[in-house]
């Protein structure tokens, strides 16, 4: 896929960016010592100093930028809109250097192979911290290289042009669009010498503005096109044997008569991978079972007890992530130590969307479109998999039906692909909700022991936070990574102590290997640890005998972080009326997280209603820095919390006879809309550059709820989802 | 055999059987507005009207649909072309965060809205209950139904 109005003339030369975009290299000595070294990689994983440039900024500003003749700006990217309103923001920051209108504004997502590289992917709550600079950067580079151009055009000095919202005006009031101007171009485009200069962020017109999202309109009206709605000419459809047992795999295969049923096309049976390829789905469906597949069993079966026993905290094996002063010292010498344990079960994404992929293989090229947060990486697995150079295909971004996490793995792309080299035409594979449940991989287990010590002033004296974890990241690694490294960065995101800078502070992490797919769901460890963590700083609090908001405004360290943690909780109490309490017969929880370079603060209202937990409300404040569009923050902000209320309260996979115990949403329900809770948010005005956005506000829910709850039963609820116990 | 789609006759493959709905939609007539979630009539993504009445399309064979009349998100636009008020609502109050529940929420409230013109916030609650949104829109989707009632019945005072 081409994009016509990209037809720039332009040097090679690499634009040069204004201040503050650094791509930050970190060197880590191996001779530091293997403890000294995991300490490093914790900290440049989560350190506040994080590179936010990654990838190669374009050769020229054209490679992300586009102007028509009739002023049209279209923003080129490859980043995945998944529900975030990524485009808009993205699109609201390219466009804020030319100063042009908002309806003069376009955001495409553009293939692989197109001038856009994005190695990246969708994720992490990157987008906006990676994209901030470089896309301003571009924009103003842009916008001089037209005020240079309009300069020649005009026959006037540069100095005599003025920037006006759609182009540039000379003193005598002569007017010319960018449109205008990109059309009279005909030599070489120049990348300037020097870098830009960007507006003052008091000179924003659209950034910081509540844009209406640019994707929303054909979300209503069913235009929107998704990985599950790309129809090609000549498209067949492919299933795919699935085992339902964890761990099964293809013992043989007869294919009987399938080969020769109604529509079939196309059969797949080769290094323990089946598929049928036919007219229908229907028919591919019913070829398939005609097939005598059987499966080779694990030697034991998966047990959820033997998941639960892996995932529980050693307090020898784990790897220490942070270490301040000598925490255990202090908890062995305190007259009182705290404890408390805690545990998270296995969730599924439940993204409504299950997965899907189109791919088209021919000889000349493969074109595939698929539910992926990572297109370039999909292009190189399809490309593997079918033995050929990943220029060889193009992957083009669709819309999601929901992300969180479980677009990542390359399967789905291979599998159509697969299909598509036997069958010679276009192949669509649409999973049903039952391999969503069964195939796709799960938020991990997890096990928490919590403790502390008070010094006789109330305030905290040491804690210790020991994690046991199934793996998130390490899951995409060599397994000799996780080997050396010995504990996973996406299982601690959340998972450090943020509380007091003088007492002992210790985490510790213990990775578990267990015998399913665990990996990334929003947040990654973000809402267990938040649980753990929140839920222990409240007993603390009742412990010392301080009210919780000013237990953790006491105990919050005095640095920047701090400073903006503690404005975040001032200002969520002042919100929900922290002081005045909640209504009759309900409870008020507190709880706060950062993460991703943004501080969240929650309060939910909590009542017991026949026997259940009911969230009638939750307050929540939020410093992510400097905010790209108020709105989408707060419907990221809406959607973290709800998406976690369903976690705090409903759900939990297991596993039962070796298979995991949901095939649908009968046995896994979601929250629904008459459990959903009010929300009411307020952005902390902040001085801080952007921060992350699609998972920090899913960190403190489960904690402000289960604070709430222990208010109301006198029972700490030690295990997500909450049951209730009678006080 | 015949379907009534959008006020329009369409003619589908008659295989004998009872393939639901939101297939022959999606697949056959390649209306993918409406979306596929579960397939097990619990998720609401499927929404659509037969004869009016929202109706879950995974669940629903077309060999039941003859003579009834059909009515998808595609549908769903006035005879102007001009959005539906719950549309209108929809994007007024950016609803849609991934969008794929979308179509099902609308056509699930445009049921509603068509037999109580006025409704309470329980009764919105009670009629948009049968849908999941998993990005989490659901206090969003409350404030636009009852504001698209409000745009369909300007008061007049």
């Amino acid at each position: 896929m081409k994009n016509p109005s990209l037809r720039w003339k332009i040097s090679r030369r690499g634009f040069l960016v204004g201040v503050g975009t650094t791509v930050a290299v970190v060197a880590v000595g191996w001779v530091a010592g293997k403890n000294s070294l995991r300490l490093a990689i914790s900290n440049m994983a989560e350190g506040t100093e994080k590179a936010i440039t990654r990838g190669a900024p374009p050769a020229t500003p054209m490679q992300w930028l586009s102007i028509s003749a009739d002023n049209i700006l279209t923003v080129h990217v490859q980043k995945i809109e998944m529900g975030q309103g990524i485009l808009t923001a993205l699109a609201q920051i390219a466009a804020e250097e030319l100063s042009l209108p908002w309806e003069n504004v376009r955001i495409v997502m553009d293939p692989t192979g197109s001038p856009v590289q994005d190695p990246n992917g969708t994720g992490n709550s990157e987008s906006v911290v990676s994209h901030y600079l470089p896309l301003r950067n571009a924009a103003a580079t842009l916008r001089d290289m037209l005020a240079a151009a309009a300069a020649t055009q005009l026959n006037v000095p540069v100095a005599a042009l003025k920037n006006t919202p759609t182009g540039f005006v000379t003193d005598s009031g002569v007017a010319r669009t960018y449109g205008a101007i990109v059309a009279a171009h005909t030599a070489e485009w120049v990348v300037p010498e020097t870098a830009p200069v960007l507006k003052e962020t008091s000179a924003f017109s659209l950034i910081g503005t509540s844009q209406k999202r640019l994707d929303i309109p054909a979300k209503v009206t069913g235009t929107a096109v998704y990985g599950h709605d790309v129809r090609l000419p000549n498209m067949t459809w492919g299933v795919v044997a699935r085992p339902r047992i964890i761990g099964a795999v293809i013992a043989s295969v007869d294919p009987k008569n399938a080969a020769t049923m109604p529509g079939v096309v196309a059969i797949v049976n080769e290094d323990s991978f089946v598929g049928v390829v036919a007219e229908t789905k229907a028919q591919a469906q019913t070829a398939l079972l005609t097939m005598d597949i059987q499966w080779k069993l694990p030697d034991t079966l998966v047990t959820q007890a033997a998941i639960d026993a892996a995932t529980t905290v050693d307090p020898a094996t784990g790897v220490e992530i942070q270490r301040d002063g000598d925490a255990l010292a202090a908890l062995e010498s305190a007259k009182t130590v705290y404890t408390r344990e805690f545990r998270t079960p296995m969730a599924v994404h439940a993204h409504l969307e299950p997965q899907a992929s189109v791919v088209d293989v021919r000889p000349d090229g493969v074109d595939a479109w698929v539910s992926t947060q990572v297109p370039a990486g999909m292009a190189s697995a399809i490309a593997e998999a079918l033995n050929r150079e990943a220029a060889n295909v193009t992957v083009h971004p669709v819309y999601l039906g929901g992300g969180f996490g479980r677009r990542l793995d390359a399967d789905l792309g291979i599998e159509a692909a697969r299909l598509s080299a036997a069958a010679q035409r276009p192949v669509a594979i649409a999973w049903s909700r039952a391999d969503e449940f069964h195939n796709g991989f799960v938020r991990p287990p997890t096990h928490h022991v919590m403790r502390g010590s008070l010094a006789p002033d109330g305030t905290i004296e040491a804690l210790s936070h020991h994690q046991a974890s199934g793996d998130v990241l390490l899951t995409i690694f060599p397994a000799a990574v996780g080997t050396f490294l010995g504990w996973d960065i996406g299982a601690v995101r959340g998972a450090k102590w943020y509380y007091t800078a003088n007492a002992g502070r210790l985490m510790t992490a213990q990775r578990v290997q267990l015998p399913i797919a665990t990996s990334f769901w929003r947040g990654l460890g973000l809402l267990a640890n938040g649980f753990a963590i929140e839920s222990f700083i409240d007993e603390l609090a009742e412990k010392a005998g301080i009210d919780p908001l000013t237990f953790r405004m006491q105990n919050l360290p005095d640095t920047e972080f701090g400073t903006r943690m503690k404005a975040t909780l001032n200002a969520v109490s002042t919100l929900a009326n922290w002081n005045s309490g909640p209504p009759e017969g309900h409870a008020y929880g507190l709880a706060c997280s950062a993460d991703a370079g943004t501080c969240v603060a929650q309060i939910a209202d909590v009542s017991i209603v026949d026997g259940a937990v009911r969230v009638h409300h939750v307050y929540a404040a939020i410093d992510c820095g400097l905010v790209i569009n108020p709105d989408g923050v707060v419907a990221q902000t809406e959607g973290g919390i709800m998406m976690g209320v369903s976690s705090t309260l409903i759900e939990a996979l297991t596993v039962v006879d070796g298979a995991f115990s949901a095939s649908n949403f009968d046995a896994y329900p979601l929250l629904r809309n008459n459990q959903a809770p009010d929300i009411s948010v307020v952005i902390v005005p902040s001085t801080a550059a952007p921060g992350g956005m699609g998972e920090p506000p899913i960190g403190p829910i489960a904690g402000a709820i289960a604070n709430a709850v222990y208010r109301l039963t006198g029972s700490r609820p030690q295990t997500l989802p909450i049951e209730i116990q009678a006080k | 055999m015949e379907l009534s789609i959008n006020g329009k006759l369409v003619t589908i493959a008659d295989n004998g059987d009872s393939r639901p709905l939101v297939l022959v939609l999606r697949d056959e007539l390649n209306m993918t507005g409406t979306k596929f979630g579960c397939g097990a009539g619990i998720c609401g993504a499927c929404t659509v009207h037969v004869d009016g009445v929202a109706t879950r399309a995974c669940q629903t064979p077309v060999n039941q649909l003859a003579g009834k009349s059909i009515t998808t998100i595609e549908g769903l636009s006035l005879a102007d072309g001009s959005l539906h008020p719950l549309q209108q609502a929809f994007i007024e109050h950016q609803v849609p965060q991934c969008g794929w529940c979308m179509s099902g929420q609308i056509m699930t409230a445009a049921a509603l809205l068509a037999v109580n013109a006025n409704p309470s916030r329980a009764d919105i609650v009670t009629a948009m209950d049968t849908n999941y949104c998993r990005c989490g829109t659901y206090h969003r989707i409350r404030n636009a139904v009852a504001h698209a009632a409000s745009l369909k019945n300007p008061v007049t005072e």
